[in-house]
């Protein structure tokens, strides 16, 4: 909208997560008003790193601790394209070696297209995991990425006819135990629970669950969970980065 | 004039929709992101991104209007002497760029031809600074009715939409109030109050991408004007949650941009853009005003009425408007309420009447004894009449406006003699009148096309789930139109923006996405029509999109309502009932093809290659009290237990037992 007038303002907020600094006069409105954004960059306070104890999922069963791959070049300047296909086939590309099967480490390196891209275990503050904060606080690309995430969830006993609730922004694939789970296709929202498998069962103890995402432009993000039958989150879940024991 | 809802009960009406091309507005209403409509001296005034304006006499026929200096996405509010409109200055994503300002100012009219047109005091009241979670774009006024509070919404899909109060008095941000958050995910957010609740109002969706964008209009409620706003689900707007108000219909692509007009005795409207009407391509928005109905305290997008032959019906269906006589006389007849029968002489034909101007939304129509000319028309002491032809009086035009429950009030244009609106009331049975209208039963009418039932008829449908406003639809590529509309600002997201390497083109390892219809990131505001083809799209055929579609079973899922061939379904009759329902069974096949649907041995469903007639492919579709459906495979697989077909989270059917209580298993069953 080149015709626009852009307004620059002063600085007068610092940017955080829930609590809006505002002027006298303007409300919300951090400082940099456009103008290039050279400050200093960081993940807080969307994420902290992950520490060794298990934890829980949030009050609404949201899973919140992830290893995050830094996020791969894959230009897309619009996200209308994200068809079946085409998502299945971006996330079918090898990137990097095992990338279906390995439970990374914490700073652990992957090369992908002769970059270097490491994995971040982190606890997510909010209910969702905010990648375009992970990939904007690392100084990564934030826009026309793919992302992987891998979580280790233990299960007290098994558990049967569950189901793992999905939403994303953008499109993204989930894989319970390296089978599919869910997909969200097309130009798509986070909105909780918008997509929802169909009746799983979690293992007890060790779970390795999944997920790829895409997104060309926007705030790319994601929410999962267990609902049981009735729907309700199932909370009495632990999430780890390492395997279980049984 | 588009679509109605054809209805015996007011639940019917919620439940079986019939849409026919038509057009929205009409004239020239092509704007995209229109601010509320607002009256100013007799005359409607909208504008849209980049400042374009639109001007309307009578809220059905517009043309070109003022422009005002504005960036994206104003709202107008009247209070008191002055109407403050609020406009972003920037944002978007557009040219990269999220850092935005909301600023308001005020003119004494809408009127640039009035000396008091002026804008005064343009000044900033919110504002993001391009990198924390909001882009300060698309601003929605609420003056709530209940402490004269006035507040202003804004946001898009980057962050939050956050709502900070004003000072009704001079449009100012008010001293130390600080924003809110109050949704994530949607954008061009409304505000509204009603009966002790706070609606939000946001367009969730793909804009900006003709006939393949998929806005839709949904909303959350609260107790408390700062949130939290929940769906029907329970979910919180924080968390992505939103009920439908409104989607596409039709040849009406991409429905956004909720303002509310709210009339008076019980007629609510809103309006809205459609990124593309597939019968005026080439245009980048197009404006319409549609009914606002209320059911269970959430709000309801209806459709103007549509022409045909009906039965005009008391709201309880027990009697029916009559012209007096089978064989009527030269002259000028009576016309009485009578036992409904569905008589010819209680059939009428209802048809919009060019040239003769209309009110916001609609046409005048004039109303026809069905197979002669005799028309309906006001008399000198306010009766009713059918005079043996049409003239063009405008005693003899009909404002016909659906209420908020769903039903219909009449009124004509003019009553001879009289300057008071009168509505077409019955008390009881005999002659009906014309009397003030009075939001109660006796002027609330149906029109009920002669011959319908209940009953689910056979034919082809979509199938929309009452909890989410999804369609059920065959997982199957998305396959883009071409046409339909122009696209604006990129095509489906806005922009590239900051820390982002987004050069788009194509992608390695494999085709590039489809890519938007749009100009990319950076094109011009406001966008009046033009470019493009100006002849009518064609609807998405099924031979289009089948080519690649998967021999085997194909999964089922709940998307965008888009009227596309993967979402029509047809319903025909093959057999007896099942063991909770008695009627007959049907078979429910995608159109065209012989893929039907069935529930399987895990008790979810999908779409085999060919319907074999075996008995989880037999379905029985009940109505159930509030006028929705209840789908029931003759058998589950493996299950003794009686399963409905049923949404769980927003995109996912299932089959569960059926619970009354929840709108899970409640559908909806629409004409494409």
């Amino acid at each position: 909208m080149n015709t626009l007038r852009k307004i620059v303002m002063p600085v007068i907020g610092v940017l955080t997560v829930l609590t809006i600094q505002v002027s006298p006069a303007v409300a919300g409105g951090g400082g940099r008003g456009g103008a290039p954004d050279t400050g200093p960059r960081s993940i807080a306070p969307y994420f902290t790193p992950a520490i060794s104890s298990p934890k829980s999922p949030d009050k609404d069963g949201f899973l919140q601790r992830w290893l995050l791959l830094e996020p791969i070049s894959k230009p897309n300047n619009s996200n209308t394209g994200f068809t079946d296909s085409y998502v299945r086939n971006a996330f079918n590309t090898e990137y990097f070696p095992n990338q279906f099967t390995v439970i990374p480490h914490d700073g652990d390196k992957v090369t992908v297209a002769g970059q270097e891209l490491a994995w971040h275990a982190l606890d997510s503050s909010l209910f969702n995991v905010k990648l375009f904060r992970f990939a904007y606080g690392l100084n990564k690309t934030s826009y026309g990425v793919i992302f992987w995430a891998v979580t280790v969830v233990n299960s007290p006993r098994e558990m049967k006819n569950v189901r793992l609730t999905a939403g994303s922004n953008a499109a993204s694939v989930w894989w319970l135990n390296g089978k599919e789970a869910v997909g969200l296709f097309n130009d798509r929202r986070m909105v909780m629970d918008d997509g929802v498998s169909k009746r799983l069962t979690l293992n007890q103890g060790r779970n390795v669950l999944r997920g790829a995402l895409i997104n060309g432009p926007g705030m790319s993000d994601f929410c999962v969970r267990f609902i049981d039958e009735n729907g309700d989150p199932i909370k009495d879940l632990t999430l780890s980065l390492e395997p279980a024991v049984n | 004039m588009k679509s109605r809802i054809l209805a015996a009960t007011v639940p019917f009406l919620f439940s079986l929709w019939q849409s026919n091309p038509a057009m929205a507005l009409d004239g020239e209403p092509f704007i995209h992101d229109p601010s509320t409509i607002v009256q100013c001296d007799g005359k409607y005034y909208a504008w849209g991104t980049g400042g374009s304006g639109i001007v309307s006499d009578d809220g059905w026929t517009w043309r070109t209007g003022a422009r005002v200096q504005s960036g994206a996405a104003p709202d107008v509010i009247h209070i008191g002497d002055r109407y403050y409109m609020a406009y972003a200055s920037s944002g978007g994503g557009l040219g990269g760029n999220h850092a935005s300002t909301i600023r308001v100012k005020w003119s004494k009219t809408l009127d640039p031809s009035s000396p008091d047109y002026l804008w005064n005091d343009d000044h900033v009241v919110a504002a993001s600074d391009g990198v924390e979670d909001c882009d300060a774009i698309d601003p929605g006024f609420l003056l709530d009715p209940t402490d004269g509070r006035l507040w202003v919404t804004y946001g898009t899909y980057f962050g939050f939409i956050r709502i900070v109060e004003l000072d009704p008095k001079t449009g100012h941000h008010v001293e130390g109030n600080q924003p809110v958050n109050v949704a994530i995910d949607c954008e061009a957010s409304d505000p509204i109050y009603r009966d002790g609740w706070y609606y939000l109002l946001g367009t969730h969706g793909t804009c900006c991408d003709g006939a393949n964008s998929t806005y839709n209009i949904r909303v959350g409620r609260s107790k408390n004007v700062l949130g939290p706003y929940l769906d029907n689900l329970g979910n919180d707007m924080l968390k992505g949650g939103g009920k439908l108000v409104a989607a596409a219909s039709g040849r009406f692509v991409g429905l956004g941009h909720f303002g509310l007009m709210d009339l008076g005795d019980g007629v609510e409207k809103f309006t809205c853009h459609y990124e593309a009407d597939l019968d005026r391509p080439g245009h980048f928005g197009v404006v319409d005003i549609l009914p606002l109905l209320w059911k269970d305290g959430w709000p309801v997008g209806g459709d103007n009425f549509k022409e045909g032959t009906y039965e005009i019906q008391t709201e309880s269906g027990d009697f029916a408007l009559e012209a007096a006589g089978d064989n009527s006389p030269a002259g000028n007849t009576g016309v009485r309420i009578v036992n409904t029968m569905s008589m010819p002489h209680q059939k009428w034909t209802v048809t919009p009447v060019a040239n003769a101007g209309g009110y916001p939304g609609s046409p005048y129509f004039k109303i026809t004894v069905s197979g002669t000319d005799r028309v309906l028309a006001a008399t000198e002491g306010a009766q009713l009449v059918a005079v043996p032809a049409f003239t063009g009086a405008p005693e003899q035009l009909w404002r016909i406006d659906q209420l908020t429950n769903g039903s219909y009030r009449i009124m004509p244009k003019a009553v001879p003699n009289t300057k008071e609106p009168l509505a077409v009331t019955a008390a009881g049975s005999g002659a009906p009148m014309l009397a003030k209208f009075e939001a109660k039963g006796e002027a609330h009418w149906n029109f009920k096309t002669p011959g319908a039932s209940d009953n689910l008829k056979e034919g082809t449908y979509q199938i929309q789930s009452e909890r989410t406003g999804y369609a059920l639809e065959l997982g199957v590529e998305f396959v883009r139109m071409s046409g339909g509309g122009r696209g604006g600002f990129g095509g489906g997201r806005r922009g590239a923006g900051p820390g982002g390497a987004a050069p788009g083109g194509a992608a390695p390892g494999g085709a590039a996405p489809g890519g938007g219809a749009g100009r990319g990131g950076g094109g011009g505001g406001g966008a009046r029509g033009g470019g493009g083809s100006t002849a009518p799209t064609p609807a998405q055929t099924l031979a289009e999109v089948s080519a690649n579609w998967p021999a085997g079973n194909i999964d089922i899922r709940l998307g965008d309502y888009m009227n596309r061939p993967h979402q029509r379904w047809t319903i025909t009759a093959v057999g007896n009932g099942n063991s909770i329902s008695p009627a007959p069974s049907f078979k429910i096949t995608i159109a065209g093809t012989d893929r039907a649907l069935a529930a399987t041995a895990d008790a979810e469903v999908v779409a085999v290659p060919a319907f074999t007639g075996q008995p989880e492919q037999l379905w029985s579709i009940d109505k159930l009290p509030d006028g929705t459906y209840r789908i029931t495979p003759k058998v589950v697989p493996n299950s003794a237990e009686p399963l409905a077909l049923s949404a769980i989270g927003y995109s996912t059917p299932t089959l569960t037992k059926f619970d009354a209580k929840s709108d899970k298993g409640h559908w909806n069953i629409r004409m494409p």
